[in-house]
């Protein structure tokens, strides 16, 4: 199986602080993270190769040069190849403009299969899979809950969803986009102690728009047609808590917020 | 003597119930906290002890010493087992681990002269709530104190949550029993305070189990005064203010029970309902009435002359509801045992170390800044502050905490995340002057600094060793760098 | 005249109209139409407040092939050009309204809880950095507008009900798709905490009221979990444990009930959007971290939160659609 993992390293929210006199989140102290979905669909490639270990495994992401050192680290455990796709010119592109870069550079690839995450942890959308799959005339599935690595072949591939109500089996023919939903069960393969020191920077292709030549009014935040305007800070909800009693006010309040918010 | 003899000896020597062969406590008894994180994973790399014996007096203690000085054999002396710095980890084929679990009767509390007798296996816990009845205090409170034992407090110069009123355990211990690998045994009697040759409590106090096993001590009592409890809590800017006001309290004579600084990463994981992303002060004051307010004014008058580096003052209740959930117990510890099977990270930990109030933030700063400049696997660190929590007269120690998602081996953790880190803050801490080991012992993974450590005072204590231990049996590889042991550093 | 075309919800037919009120919130008193485009196989479940319904004959058909939805939206808006498309933020509308967008060549803003109008500038809000933050977003691309909505934020009261005009719409439309569906099986009732959407959790304080946090939590569609105190008593399993020790969760809603708030528990609490919790204690720590704080015995709450959504279920659940359904067909 050749299979191309489309990754992306994303901040580490858990470490961020939350400035209470500036209002605003503390970002500087950010570490990047492999997303947690991709971990799935990085640790299904491996499943894959070690049924068939002539498969290979690339890696794509898009992202600043400061993630080289985390690509490094995949290419220890190890990956076979690494595309880290970095260009400021990219910088601010929304899914857009992401899915039109990551979709020339695939065109220019032979796979079988694409694998992803589901969702990203920084945007909580899942825009980039189905448009690239569109952008590649392929199949693509969503928030799969688990890939059969005994039936997937160059030509097809059988997996499931688990739906609010009912768990699906679904065959699709390859090639095509599989996105898997996040599982805590995911675990990627250690490097081994002499793998941690190797100089792996032969296995990674840094490419800028000098390579990929795309019209820079198409990508970054010009090529981007959706703008954030604005952004409002969730937590700072947290410290205006509401406190109230088990009175009928109190229980009155709760189940109107409940309610407001879809939870009854 | 082969390892079927050395079991077939001891059961000569003690009945039954006092060898325990069984093979999971053996693999629990080969490692400390210090490889937690491979043991939880089941892939320790350091053999097993042949046997854990637990002897019910000193001589039993002394026949066991003896056959293994005769036929040396290892020994690793046990009380407690929270050891973190590979104290209690093996690193020899053949090893008895005497632990002191039968060693646990309170032998004497005198409440007129202030001091209570106890043998070397009972947890400061049990201690303490003995004298908590009478309306006293051993004054020690590590954070270990629900499982930690008297013996092994003594033997590793621990220190607890209140030592800046109360002191170390160094300055709690009246006197002690102990036995050498000769089979000697010694008492030092307790008495308030003699000039009789140097002070040689200190031989036993911190040995580590590398001189002798300490069998019984002494410790002071003092009243307690709950209800007098005070707590200060603050936001400050920066560490250097926070390391200031302790240095202005404590320069000015006064001894507050707990005075602490920590750095805002450190803050954000402890103080996560107040913290702010801003350092953390804070002083715990107790004792007699009039020498908490006079402490509490003096933590005023400090906070007053540094206010350009105070935020803003915190409600007490913070701090007195924190202090009074900082202790963990075995739960805590099976329990972190547990999520460190689930979770590929570790958390808490630590590399402690201690210097004069003019090195203490020189070492931080430098500390921070090589860390980031050449920390090899800085991308997978989640936290990295510090605190300090134990000041004196002269100075104040410097505790580095830090976390790490794992992304290696479990057996190749150790020297893929905590040693680079390790040797970077004892690098800059020998460099400065400062020391290495504030308060976790040496153990034996700090055992290639033991010399720089020391000095030219290093000659003292190979001495000892020499004298008292000349056949090399007592915990091999603790404190005296072993070329042999390398291979599990 | 605006128009807008609305993708049904598949999963709560019923529930689609609520999507009328982005469309409220978008077009505010400038007139509008909205159109459904629905199933045949939901025929049974059509909601009102829509002027026209159109109606695919499904027969044969998977109704969960992104691109043959796709492709049947393409045809009608060839011929009806829409302003705006709407698509709810479903397994099913995360697979369409990207795919539609590229399409169309318009940006499209998914999963959006909010819509703000600034002048003559529409924002469209939804939660980054997995709702730390709100994210308020434009369009700069030529219409039609492609959003995709957040299940369950947007709830529509309807003022004046329009005729509903049923379209059946017949057209051939083959899908490129290979997927096939070759088994469906009810969902097993074992849960994993992980996955859950909503926690009912409870701690220490809520020893006495244990037994009532499985009703609560089915009366708010979600699970139950426990903090470390209750699992040591024995009180719940160690696989519904939350903290350092236990598991990681990210609901979107977490209830905490009796719940102190050790760091321990509290690091178990990773990007959880809504924290409610009940303690005796107004000064506990899991307090200072919640959007609600009930003061007041864990089990009086639930008893009187569940009477109250006993109640207001009762106000609501009488079927409204099929009584009306003959006059709209």
């Amino acid at each position: 199986m050749n299979i191309i993992c489309l990754v992306k390293f994303v901040p580490d929210i858990t470490g961020f602080g939350y400035d209470y006199e500036a209002s605003s989140m503390v970002r500087n102290h950010t570490r990047m993270v492999l997303n947690p979905d991709d971990v799935c669909a990085l640790s299904f490639a491996f499943k894959v190769k070690e049924r068939h270990p002539d498969s290979q495994i690339q890696v794509v992401s898009m992202g600043p040069t400061t993630v080289v050192p985390h690509m490094h680290d995949l290419l220890r455990i190890p990956v076979d190849k690494g595309t880290l796709i970095s260009d400021p010119l990219f910088a601010g592109s929304d899914t857009y403009a992401t899915s039109e870069v990551l979709g020339s550079y695939l065109k220019t690839q032979s796979f079988d299969c694409i694998l992803s995450g589901s969702r990203s942890l920084d945007g909580a959308t899942s825009q980039v899979p189905p448009q690239i799959a569109e952008i590649l005339s392929l199949d693509h599935m969503l928030d799969i809950s688990e890939i059969d690595v005994e039936k997937i072949s160059p030509t097809e591939a059988v997996f499931s969803v688990e739906g609010e109500r009912e768990t699906t089996t679904w065959s699709m023919q390859l090639p095509g986009v599989l996105s898997l939903g996040r599982s805590s069960t995911c675990k990627l393969p250690y490097p081994s102690y002499a793998d941690l020191q190797r100089d792996v920077s032969d296995k990674l292709t840094i490419l800028t728009n000098k390579e990929l030549g795309l019209d820079p009014s198409h990508v970054g935040l010009e090529g981007s047609l959706t703008k954030v305007v604005n952004t409002y800070d969730a937590n700072s909800r947290r410290r205006a808590k509401t406190v109230v009693e088990t009175n009928e006010e109190g229980i009155e309040f709760v189940f109107s917020y409940l309610k407001d918010r879809g939870f009854v | 003597m082969n390892n079927e003899k050395i079991i077939e000896q001891l059961k000569t020597m003690l009945e039954p119930t006092q060898i325990n062969t069984n093979s999971e406590d053996l693999y629990d008894a080969s490692a400390d906290r210090y490889k937690k994180y491979a043991k939880a994973r089941n892939v320790l790399d350091v053999p097993a002890p042949l046997a854990i014996v637990y002897p019910y007096t000193p001589e039993q203690v002394r026949d066991l010493l003896v056959f293994c000085n005769t036929n040396l054999i290892n020994v690793i002396p046990r009380a407690g087992k929270t050891a973190t710095e590979g104290g209690l980890e093996n690193w020899k084929e053949q090893t008895l681990v005497i632990d002191a679990l039968h060693l646990d009767s309170i032998i004497n509390i005198d409440t007129y002269n202030m001091q209570a007798t106890v043998q070397a296996g009972v947890p400061l816990q049990v201690l303490e709530d003995a004298l908590r009845k009478e309306g006293f205090t051993t004054g020690h409170s590590p954070q270990s104190k629900p499982v930690a034992k008297l013996g092994g407090l003594v033997a590793t110069r621990s220190i607890g949550q209140f030592s800046t009123l109360y002191g170390a355990i160094e300055d709690m211990v009246v006197g002690l029993e102990c036995v050498f690998p000769d089979g000697h045994i010694s008492k030092i009697k307790n008495v308030p305070r003699r000039s009789g040759g140097p002070d040689i409590r200190h031989i036993a106090i911190g040995n580590e189990g590398t001189l002798c096993y300490i069998t019984e001590v002494t410790v002071k009592m003092f009243k307690i005064y709950p209800e007098n409890n005070k707590f200060y809590g603050y936001l400050i800017k920066d560490v250097d203010t926070g390391i200031k006001i302790l240095r202005e309290v404590m320069a000015n004579g006064f001894r507050p029970s707990v005075a602490r600084t920590y750095s805002e990463e450190d803050a954000a994981q402890h103080f996560y309902h107040f913290h702010k992303n801003k350092c953390v002060l804070l002083f715990m004051a107790e004792g007699p009435k009039g020498i908490v307010k006079a402490t509490g004014e003096a933590i005023e008058q400090a906070v007053e002359k540094f206010k350009d580096g105070i935020i803003e003052q915190v409600d007490s209740k913070h701090i007195e509801n924190w202090f009074n959930n900082l202790n963990w117990s075995q739960q805590d510890i099976d329990d972190e045992f547990e999520g460190m099977k689930e979770h590929d990270s570790h958390s808490g930990f630590t590399t402690e170390i201690s210097a004069d109030w003019s090195t203490i933030t020189k070492i931080y700063y430098n500390v921070m800044k090589r860390v980031k400049e050449e920390y090899p696997r800085f991308h997978d660190l989640t936290m990295l502050g510090g605190h300090s929590s134990h000041s004196y007269i002269n100075g104040t120690n410097m505790y580095f905490v830090y976390n790490y998602d794992i992304h290696c081996a479990p057996e190749d953790e150790m020297r893929v995340y905590h040693h680079p880190m390790q040797r970077i803050i004892v690098e800059e801490t020998l460099r400065l002057g400062g020391s290495m080991c504030h308060h976790h012992g040496i153990g034996k993974f700090r055992n290639e600094w033991t010399k720089q450590e020391h000095g030219s005072a290093y000659y003292m204590l190979e001495k000892l060793k020499e004298a008292f231990d000349p056949n090399g049996i007592m915990n091999f590889g603790t404190i005296f760098p072993q070329e042999e042991g390398k291979k599990y550093q | 005249m605006k128009r807008i075309l609305i993708l049904q919800d598949t999963e709560l037919p019923k529930r689609s109209n609520d999507l009328l009120e982005v469309c409220n919130r978008i077009y505010g008193s400038e007139d509008h139409e909205a159109w459904l485009l629905a199933f045949s196989s939901d025929r049974e479940n059509l909601p009102e407040g829509f002027e026209r319904i159109i109606l695919v004959q499904d027969e044969g058909i998977l109704t969960e092939d992104a691109r043959y939805i796709c492709a049947i939206i393409m045809d009608l808006y060839s011929h009806h050009a829409f302003d705006t498309i709407l698509i709810p933020g479903t397994w099913l509308g995360r697979m369409v309204a990207p795919r539609l967008a590229k399409q169309l060549h318009v940006g499209l803003v998914a999963e959006i809880n909010d819509v703000q109008r600034n002048k003559d500038t529409l924002e469209f809000v939804r939660t980054a950095y997995s709702g730390n933050v709100l994210a308020g977003i434009t369009m700069t691309s030529n219409p039609p507008i492609i959003l995709s909505i957040k299940p369950g934020i947007f709830s529509w009261e309807p003022e004046s009900l329009p005729k509903t005009i049923i379209q059946h719409y017949d057209k051939k439309i083959t899908s490129p798709s290979s997927l096939t569906c070759l088994e469906r099986k009810q969902r097993p009732v074992s849960y994993d905490i992980r996955d859950s959407e909503v926690l009912v959790s409870g701690g220490g304080g809520a020893k006495r009221a244990y037994p009532l946090l499985e009703t609560l939590a089915e009366a708010l569609s979600g699970d139950v979990s426990a903090s470390r105190k209750l699992v040591d008593q024995g009180i719940a399993k160690r696989t519904i444990q939350v903290g350092q020790s236990g598991k990681i969760v990210s609901p979107r809603l977490y209830v905490a009930i009796g719940i102190d708030g050790a760091i321990q528990h509290v690091e178990g609490l990773h990007n959880v959007e809504t924290i409610l919790s009940v303690n005796t204690r107004p000064d506990a720590p899991i307090c200072s971290i919640s959007d609600v704080v009930v003061v007041g015995d864990a089990k009086i709450f639930i008893e009187k939160l569940l009477q109250k959504i006993a109640l207001e279920n009762e106000h609501t659940t009488p079927d409204q659609y099929t009584s009306d359904r003959g006059e709209r067909e």
